[in-house]
């Protein structure tokens, strides 16, 4: 039942409880974000770069190994790399580079979904 | 580098014990058909003040609400009639401000002369307070309050 107050003069505040209706600030509407799309964006980056930083590691990972022979070049003395040697590096570099493009430059889903949030928000 | 930037202090919660400086209450302030004579502080939660409305060339507003459901912490929507959030409008008009939030209006102040102004509409509850009023009444959970006069003192309302 609701009391009224009309036409009183008032001499204290009238006390109210319970007056929180447990909404919140949030002036900028929330992004609804489904659970499609989370999964999307908790798939982390593309499996492609994921493949590239693991071939980029072993690329360098055998770069050094070949260090020794490189300060022997450096020293002035005969070059000690074989041909395979120096094949291995630059197509293992080319390749991940190439991997690096596609999949930074490929549309993939968590892309799709971080671009459409950064469009909302740009709003 | 040695340091990093400290974050930008919020502004601090107003309440009944600090109000800010340039606040200066109206003479007479008609809150929703209810007069207000010489009161300082329309309504407060736990010494919170949500709302503000104070002299000025317009109508001087501050508006604050709960950042959580417990109503522990509040934020500053507007200060002296400035937004301070995105999506915290405050906009003039021919007789007064209004102040909108996400589009929808909470609050219109009429200014009247330099010593009046009046309140005639009023909507907290999308900001978290069951308050709302026109110019017909106010409402503040289940008690309605309509054409009453106070004077000085403590103020119109005290929520919990």
């Amino acid at each position: 039942m609701a009391r009224e107050y009309e036409r009183q003069q008032l001499t204290e505040p009238v006390a109210v409880k319970h007056v929180l209706n447990g909404k919140t600030v949030s002036p900028q509407p929330h992004y609804e974000l489904n659970e499609a799309d989370f999964v999307r964006l908790q798939g982390g980056p593309s499996k492609l770069s994921g493949f590239a930083n693991l071939l980029a590691g072993g690329v360098v990972g055998y770069a050094i190994t070949l260090y020794p022979k490189l300060e022997v070049l450096m020293m002035g003395g005969p070059s000690e790399f074989t041909k395979g040697e120096v094949r291995t590096v630059l197509a293992g570099g080319g390749v991940t580079l190439l991997l690096y493009v596609v999949g930074r430059y490929l549309p993939n889903d968590r892309q799709r979904v971080m671009k459409k949030i950064s469009g909302y928000f740009a709003k | 580098m040695t340091n990093q930037f400290p974050p930008r202090a919020a502004a601090p919660v107003i309440k009944r014990d600090s109000l800010p400086e340039s606040y200066v209450p109206y003479r007479e302030l008609v809150f929703c058909t209810n007069r207000l004579i010489d009161v300082s502080v329309i309504m407060d939660y736990h010494s919170v003040v949500p709302l503000l409305v104070g002299r000025g060339p317009v109508p001087q507003v501050w508006l604050q609400a709960p950042t959580n459901a417990q109503g522990t912490d509040f934020r500053r929507l507007v200060t002296a009639s400035v937004s301070m959030q995105a999506g915290v409008q405050v906009k003039a008009d021919a007789n007064g401000l209004s102040v909108l939030v996400a589009g929808q209006r909470l609050l219109h102040v009429r200014g009247i002369s330099q010593e009046s102004a009046e309140v005639d509409l009023l909507d907290l509850r999308p900001i978290g307070l069951e308050v709302h009023g026109d110019d017909r009444s106010l409402h503040v959970a289940n008690i309605e309050l309509a054409f009453n006069t106070v004077e000085g003192g403590g103020g119109l309302l005290t929520l919990g």
